[in-house]
């Protein structure tokens, strides 16, 4: 059927063309703007507890989600001095006349809002919005502000997390202009020819502009993450070159047989093309598991990754063809140089090498890899702080003032929201309420809990009840804020801090102690705050992560079976495909979280991984990975198909394919090492966990471990009981 | 089903569900645990003075003076200032902000100096060579040097009132309740008098200046306590009798307006000190007038009656001007307006002048409600 396409796909070479032009002419424009149309965040979900606590706050005590933080100086003048003051309050008082901003806040107010030496100052404005949509306002709130001569730096939330957002980009846009040469050297080194090299850079570059274009009108009805843009973009070129780079070689191939360019065509399409569909279907499903997350982040990146593959699978199946078909043997032209194709037979040697003595070879790659893959037992998914920024970013710049010279703690603070029926003050609503306070003040990791039942330690039950007899007639000033700010009727806050690392496992870990408290029918008790957002993020997360992987291992598991008609060689390939990618996670929890070759990389350890990116790496990692196993596996069975030998067919798998596989990992690894040259440390691991899984599996698990499985397995390799063959689909190439 | 297939779904669910429990959170449901008793009260321990003089960076600490003066020309003045300094146990940080008040005798005026800004830690440098305290709020300083003496002065931002005064060592000091150590409602207090210290210096009042001196009461409290409002509060004095004798006689209510208890200290020159005991030396105090502020609508105690039998006292106090009220600070309790101002001391049956006192009156501005109630409303 596949040989029946490529034929007619050559007879109508010219009109596919034609009308994957008009497709890239109508989304040409717009696919450069879908980056614009994306929206910044996307890591949180009205389902998560904090999320309601945060809703809860802002709802009944007016708190504001987001807060900007201006720190203000000047050389000569003092924070008191009437022309520091007279500053301030013209900042203050453009600051309250945007409509964006509901609270401001300064130290002529608040003296501890003065720096430690008392040469600074904080201007904080509390914005009425939630973070997605202060980044958008920022601009407006901050661009005209006038200083009156006083020097500001800038922090807070929103302008950190559009640094963030601002400096990854610029580490992928850095790391593709890095990438770009160094991928075209190694199409060159691959097709020796300009032609043939250009052609699945250019094939790529159609699948990734349709693809974006179609990002673009899908963000019109859906949220679509601004974070999700560069992967996408990463992932529909790194996917449209390797499945063109694979049709292409098995064209010159097939015409290096002498074959007439339809018949190549044909011949192409009936092999690679199907390899290359199933290669394509496991991509999808991979990043199609980022879709059982419920976030958005997670959510942008799978559905405009399945788009950007479906449209690189589409266009590697029709386009790639087509174009073949009109340049035929003029692929070969513009050479370039001399045609590298692994020497005479080394992939074959290697193959035999291995295959001689396979346990010499397989027990220590896989003892390597298992060892590798060790410390990721020991993987503390977390966020990353603010330290993940390069210094020369103004929002880093505030976050370390605030600690250097503000004094300010990185630690863990908590707002937890009580709720309960009726006044909070009579007796009975107290006492609960008193019982809460001292609970959460016993647990170990908690410092200190502010709430109007946790005023001071020698204070019991009956005194607070004989304190609120007439609440509003307290002096005291934080007694006083706590009456106003903290309380209401039917619920109540208790402010929870400890010195762990709000983003540490640790608080994690307190967290869910304050969540299994047993409260009666009618109460609840929800939890705002970084570490309570991180804890449902990472819960939310790493409670389907095993679940979805395991899908995913099976579907991918089900494809090859239907591709090879076997049982053992899709087992092996799935196993190798996770003990390959536990190798690179356990590799990234080696360097990024414990921090060993920080100084070599250049990064401040965060004693954590970001949660989110051994998600996306699976989802990215398992359909790249298998593309090789795919593509390798492919060549094996059509030589064991012609010599019925096991070990011949291996040997003549790994040498059609060695070449090729090599090539396209090659540009991966270029890719992702590239952005280890990354400032952010979260694009940083990303590279160096894709380029170290797509080293390891080009390298190791195809080269070593799968010849020396594929001769230790012998018959049993392609075996498949008779009633699951006869349930099984069938895709006959010709 | 098939029997292998079923065998794989089966195989891979366990696997799933053993997956699932491994990245679980682990945390087993239990109950709120009862409370334990709160933290007894601490001990307390001898005070050391002057070294206690300085900031102890307790949840609440004033330094608290009042005096009368005369000029040159012997023209009487009163006035009073005081430093709170208080701690956001949220932040952590400390605030503290100033106040006085100077009452011109001769012309019935009382003139109120409040800090310009909040202070903060950074405002206080302490334990240095040459002084216990030195705090400066702008246009608030108070500085208490190593030797005991003090100097402190208030300046209103328009310039146009001043205080500006130094003492001298004390030579006398009150100790209440014995060790200088109470009970309080909601807590407890450290508290010690010096109540004739010796002082001069110059007042500014209207753009006027002049050199006055006199005798100033000295209050210092520190502790970790409540200050709690209308119908709750107190009524304090601090009398200087023309025999030498120097009495502070306290009333403290609790939250429900109930006196909860009358204390005093009596210092009589020569002799050493005498705590006073509402019932062992039949105390009473009775309020005879009332005043009301046209700012606040405060009722305040005017005029009292005032019968200590052990010691023979049976006296009348009297404001000098009925409007001494301190406004409560533009942030915080509004309720927390307070009267404080002298009291001109007379016998009770001859009407004689006996001497003169401050009296401080806190807890009689009604209260606002809380924000969040008053919006409910």
């Amino acid at each position: 059927m596949l040989a029946k396409i490529g034929r007619w796909i050559y007879r109508y070479r010219y009109a596919v063309v034609v009308a994957w032009a008009v497709a890239l002419a109508a989304m040409l424009p717009v696919a450069p703007q879908a980056q614009s149309k994306l929206l910044p965040g996307g890591f949180t979900s009205e389902n998560f507890s904090s999320q309601k606590a945060r809703d809860l706050l802002q709802e009944r005590f007016g708190v504001s989600p987001t807060g900007i933080l201006f720190i203000v100086s000047h050389k000569e003048w003092n924070p008191y001095s009437p022309e520091f003051v007279d500053a301030t309050n013209r900042f203050v008082a453009q600051l309250e006349a945007n409509a964006d901003v509901e609270t401001v806040r300064s130290h002529l107010g608040e003296p501890g809002l003065i720096s430690e030496d008392g040469q600074m100052a904080i201007i904080s404005a509390d914005l009425g919005l939630d973070i997605e949509d202060s980044l958008t306002a920022l601009d407006s709130i901050t661009e005209d502000l006038d200083s009156g001569g006083l020097d500001v730096v800038m922090t807070g939330a929103p302008p950190l997390y559009r640094d963030i957002v601002v400096a990854s980009g610029d580490d992928l846009r850095r790391g593709e202009i890095v990438a770009f040469p160094l991928a075209v050297i190694a199409l060159l080194l691959v097709f020796g020819t300009i032609v043939a090299a250009v052609m699945p850079a250019a094939v790529g570059g159609v699948a990734v502009a349709v693809g974006l274009g179609m990002v673009y009108y899908v963000a019109d009805w859906r949220d679509m993450s601004v974070l999700a843009f560069n992967i996408i973009t990463l992932l529909g070129i790194g996917m449209g070159i390797d499945y063109s780079l694979f049709y292409v070689n098995r064209f010159k191939e097939e015409l290096s047989k002498g074959m007439s360019v339809p018949d190549a065509i044909a011949e192409t399409h009936s092999h690679a093309g199907i390899a290359i569909l199933f290669s394509g279907v496991t991509s999808i499903i991979g990043v199609a598991s980022l879709l059982l997350f419920e976030l958005t982040v997670l959510d942008s990146i799978g559905i405009g990754a399945v788009i950007v593959l479906l449209i690189a699978l589409l266009s590697a199946q029709t386009l790639m063809p087509a174009v073949l078909s009109i340049v035929g043997h003029r692929i070969n032209w513009l050479p370039v140089l001399p045609l590298w194709r692994g020497g005479s037979g080394i992939w074959s040697r290697m193959a035999e090498s291995v295959m001689q003595r396979p346990f010499l070879f397989l027990i220590p790659t896989v003892v390597l890899l298992v060892a590798l893959a060790i410390p990721f037992k020991d993987i503390r998914p977390g966020t990353a702080d603010a330290t993940i920024l390069p210094s020369r970013y103004e929002s880093r710049q505030g976050y370390d003032l605030l600690q250097d010279e503000f004094g300010w703690d990185i630690s863990t603070e908590l707002t937890v929201a009580y709720t309960f029926e009726g006044n909070p003050f009579n007796g009975e609503n107290l006492a609960t309420l008193y019982a809460f306070g001292q609970a959460l003040a016993g647990l170990p990791s908690v410092d200190r809990v502010s709430s109007i039942v946790n005023l001071r330690p020698t204070l019991g039950l009956n005194d607070y009840q004989t304190l609120y007899q007439h609440p509003e007639s307290v002096y005291d000033a934080t007694t006083l804020r706590l009456l106003n700010d903290s309380v209401r009727d039917g619920v109540a806050l208790f402010y929870v801090t400890s010195s762990l690392h709000p983003f540490s496992p640790e608080a994690r870990r307190l967290i869910d102690e304050i969540r299994s408290f047993r409260l009666p029918e009618s109460e609840r008790s929800y939890i705002d705050g970084g570490a309570a957002h991180t804890n449902d993020l990472v819960n939310s997360l790493y409670s389907r992560f095993p679940i979805v992987a395991a899908i995913v291992i099976l579907l991918t598991f089900v494809s090859l079976m239907i591709l090879f008609r076997s049982i053992v060689i899709p087992l092996k390939a799935v196993v190798l495909n996770v003990l390959s990618i536990l190798a690179s996670f356990g590799a990234l929890v080696w360097v990024f979280q414990q921090g060993h070759l920080s100084s070599l990389l250049d990064f401040e350890p965060q004693g954590v991984i970001d949660a989110t990116t051994p998600i996306v790496l699976f989802a990215v990692l398992f359909g790249l990975s298998m593309d090789y196993e795919i593509f390798l596996l492919s060549r094996i069975k059509e030589a064991y198909r012609d010599t019925q030998s096991n070990r011949e067919s291996v040997k003549l798998g790994l040498q059609r394919s060695g070449t090729i596989i090599t090539g396209a990992g090659l540009i991966l690894i270029v890719v992702g090492g590239s952005f280890v040259l990354a400032e952010v440390v979260t694009v940083k691991s990303v590279g160096f966990g894709l380029a170290l899984a797509v080293f390891i599996d080009v390298t190791i698990v195809r080269v070593l471990i799968a010849p020396a499985l594929m001769r230790l397995f012998g018959k049993w390799n392609w075996w498949l009981p008779e009633w699951i063959d006869r349930r099984l689909p069938e895709f006959k190439a010709e | 089903m098939r029997g292998p297939i079923k065998h794989a779904i089966v195989t891979t669910a366990l696997l799933i569900g053993t997956l699932h429990a491994a990245c679980s959170s682990g945390v087993v449901p239990r109950d709120v645990p009862t409370p334990a008793p709160p933290e007894p009260t601490p001990t307390p321990r001898e005070l050391v003075l002057p070294p206690d003089d300085r900031s102890h960076f307790a949840p609440i600490e004033w330094w608290y003076y009042n005096g009368h003066l005369k000029s040159e020309a012997g023209e009487e003045y009163s006035f009073h200032y005081v430093i709170f300094q208080t701690e956001d146990s949220d932040t952590e940080s400390r605030t503290e902000f100033g106040q006085a008040g100077i009452t011109d005798i001769q012309k019935g005026k009382h003139t109120y100096i409040s800090s310009e800004r909040l202070g903060s830690s950074r405002s206080l440098t302490e334990n240095d060579d040459n002084s216990l305290l030195n705090l400066q709020l702008g246009n608030f300083d108070l500085e208490i040097a190593a030797d005991g003496s003090h100097t402190f002065s208030a300046h209103d931002p328009d310039g146009t009132s001043a205080l500006e005064l130094a003492t001298e060592i004390p030579t006398e000091v009150m100790l209440h309740d014995r060790i200088g150590w109470m009970d309080w409602p909601f807590g407890w207090t450290y508290y010690y008098s010096y109540p004739r210290m010796q002082a001069n210096g110059a007042l500014t009042i209207d753009d006027q200046s002049v050199d006055v001196k006199g005798e100033v009461w000295f209050d210092h409290q520190w502790g970790d306590f409540f200050v709690v409002g209308k119908p709750a509060g107190w009524q304090w004095f601090a009398i200087h009798l023309d025999d030498h004798r120097s009495l502070m006689i306290a009333e403290v209510r609790g939250v429900e307006g109930e006196v909860l208890a009358i204390d005093g200290t009596l210092i009589q020159s020569g002799s050493d000190q005498r705590v006073l005991d509402v019932e062992q030396d039949g105390i009473e105090l009775e309020v005879q007038e009332y005043w009301t502020s046209p700012r606040t609508a405060g009722e305040y105690p005017a005029k009292w009656r005032l019968r200590i039998d052990s010691i023979d006292l049976d006296i009348v106090m009297t404001p000098a001007i009925a409007d001494q009220e301190i406004p409560a600070l533009p942030y915080g309790n509004q309720a927390a307006a307070y009267w404080e101002g002298r009291v001109d001391v007379t016998d009770s049956s001859s009407g004689e002048s006996l001497g003169r006192g401050f009296a401080e009156l806190s807890g009689y501005v009604e209260p606002e409600p809380l924000s969040w109630r008053e919006e409910k409303r």
